[in-house]
């Protein structure tokens, strides 16, 4: 039944559901008021820059590395400061030109540099940033039969050799892609967290048509931790080495930044903890909650940690479904499917509540052997 | 600003996307809505299963992704993008209080829930069977545990292949195979009875 059963899913799970146009529209209105219009056209009258821009007038030719816009004329274009475009022309740069063919691309690595204060855009909001040190590398993509590429910017990745991409990616290195089209090429300028740091490891950039598939277009050697592309992958894919500096390199940083990834608490406890308008009351409720839920037997954690509340307990009956309905129309209601449960193992199906721990209600179900519910409801004891 | 002199003569346009920016017109808005809207949609429906829960959910991870333009943009995929938003803001949202945890029956959650014209007509009886089977292998699917639906939801419904669901969910490739092995065994234990009628 496996194909048949594919085949029936694929069919009955198509997305057909579409949200009220009311709600689309409140969106549209929600952002209106944060609107700002990012995208711009700079007219630039720079002989330097057209020369060094292929101009295939009447044929198609592909292009050659010293033909492109060199990276410190890309961050000459993407910048409203002039201090990467400095950089880029400093003797701390290093040009790399290395060019690579992808089925119907040419993907050139032009070259890259690293420091502090290099960010293309100051904001004022953002000036905390400008202190990091980052690493910025500046990328070439074209056709190889000379047509023009169209809004089709390649995704970027650093892959530190050692560490599995699902730990160190774009998401989690703090990175940054800023990319223009000119003259059929696109160029595209990476910026993420310093990666000179890593110099004794060994450091690639992979290039991949869209962010997640770096995943399947590359793999780490299981001795080397060093990563090569998977010749069976078909999408785009070009594999680069940093020719970093191994003088800058600093073990212990990097040693440092990989035990940050890797033991770095999931993006919502991230977003937990750096709410800065959770109340004392609300995260003293975060940490109840952490505590029962964490709790080897969550019942004997509630009997001694919370109290049953009066009148609570109930006998519910499941529906022919595998549902109990609980609570009443006045207050807190719901539906909890239960057939699964383990029979005669508490489960907390639902917790509402409020910001405080007065407010906090743990619904308990418990599956009989009758295939009735006992149904009760708990609130943390206030010492 | 100074004009370009290119023997092409045209103008050339830079699209920036900064970290942490906020930078997308409505314009831009509406076409991520008008691309990806039914699917995000669909998927916060059956991901919450309550239609209040998911208006919320979908509004929620659309008005984020326009915080996080950034990333919307470096990602390449779109799509992939905003479902990643929404998993992790209903994740969130399941771990905080304040919630009500409200399971409607099948019917009643995508009852007057607005379907797409896909502007193809079948006949009465072959568009009421295809009905039916969709209302049976839905209930089905709910009932599954969120660490099995999700999988299924993001392989079947959004057509997505293991990579990119172990990309959305933010877990390895092998775990997502178990789990869609798990829940393909599970409903076809379920859906035995029904499609062998």
């Amino acid at each position: 039944m496996n194909k048949k059963l594919d085949d029936i899913l694929y069919d009955s799970l198509s997305p057909i559901y579409e949200p009220d146009p009311e709600l689309n529209r409140r969106i549209i209105e929600a952002q209106s008021k944060e609107v700002f219009l990012m995208k711009h056209i700079h007219f630039r009258k720079t002989a330097a820059a057209v020369a060094a821009c292929v101009i295939a007038v009447g044929g198609l030719t592909a292009y050659a590395a010293y033909q492109y816009l060199s990276p410190s004329q890309i961050a000459d274009e993407l910048s409203d400061n002039n201090a990467l475009t400095k950089a880029f022309e400093s003797s701390d740069a290093i040009s790399v030109n290395e060019t690579q063919t992808s089925g119907d691309y040419d993907i050139t690595f032009l070259g890259l540099v690293s420091g502090s204060g290099l960010s293309p855009y100051i904001d004022a909001e953002q000036t905390g940033a400008l202190k990091d040190s980052q690493t910025y590398a500046a990328f070439a993509v074209s056709r190889n039969d000379g047509t023009a590429m169209e809004e089709e910017n390649k995704c970027i990745s650093p892959l530190i050799n050692g560490v599995d991409w699902m730990t160190a990616n774009n998401a989690t290195l703090n990175a940054g892609l800023h990319w223009f089209d000119k003259e059929g090429v696109i160029y595209e300028l990476l910026e993420c967290d310093n990666l000179e740091i890593f110099a004794k490891r060994g450091v690639q950039i992979g290039v991949v048509d869209s962010f997640g598939n770096e995943s399947s277009a590359f793999s780490m050697d299981d001795k080397t931790g060093v990563y090569k592309k998977n010749n069976d992958y078909t999408g785009t894919c070009a594999l680069f080495t940093l020719p970093l500096d191994t003088a800058k390199a600093d073990e212990k940083a990097a040693d440092d930044y990989i035990k940050k990834l890797m033991t770095s608490k999931d993006e919502d406890e991230e977003a937990d903890e750096n709410d800065a308008e959770k109340t004392p009351e609300e995260k003293e409720c975060d940490a109840f909650l952490e505590r029962f839920h964490n709790a080897k037997d969550q019942m004997a954690f509630l009997k001694k940690n919370a109290v049953l509340i009066e009148g609570s307990r109930k006998t519910l009956k499941m529906d022919d479904e595998g549902l109990v309905e609980f609570g009443n129309e006045d207050d807190t209601n719901g539906t909890l499917y239960v057939q699964e449960q383990k029979i005669g193992v508490p489960n907390a199906g639902c917790i509402t509540g409020g910001e405080t721990l007065s407010d906090m209600v743990i619904h308990m179900f418990t599956l009989n052997e009758d295939k009735s519910v006992t149904y009760e409801e708990y609130t943390p004891s206030l010492k | 600003m100074n004009e370009v002199n290119s023997n092409k003569g045209a103008p050339f346009t830079v699209y920036t996307i900064l970290k942490g920016s906020n930078y997308m017109t409505i314009q831009e808005l509406d076409q991520v809505i008008a691309l990806y809207g039914r699917e995000i949609y669909s998927f916060c429906l059956h991901l919450t299963k309550s239609r209040m829960e998911a208006d919320e959910l979908y509004q929620d991870t659309f008005l984020t992704a326009t915080e996080q333009t950034d990333k919307l943009n470096a990602d390449g995929n779109p799509k992939s993008y905003l479902l990643s938003v929404a998993l992790r803001l209903w994740k969130n949202k399941k771990r905080k209080l304040a919630w009500r945890q409200r399971i409607a029956p099948i019917e009643e959650l995508f009852e007057n829930t607005q379907e797409a014209d896909f502007g193809v007509k079948e006949d009465a009886l072959y568009d009421y069977l295809k009905k039916e089977q969709r209302q049976v292998v839905e209930k089905a699917v709910l009932k599954l545990d969120d660490k099995y639906r999700i999988p299924i939801l993001l392989y079947y419904m959004q057509e997505m292949s293991v990579a990119e669901a172990a990309a959305v969910m933010k877990i390895p490739q092998g775990t997502v195979k178990s789990r869609l092995a798990a829940a393909r065994k599970h409903l076809e234990s379920e859906l035995e009875d029904y499609f062998h009628e």
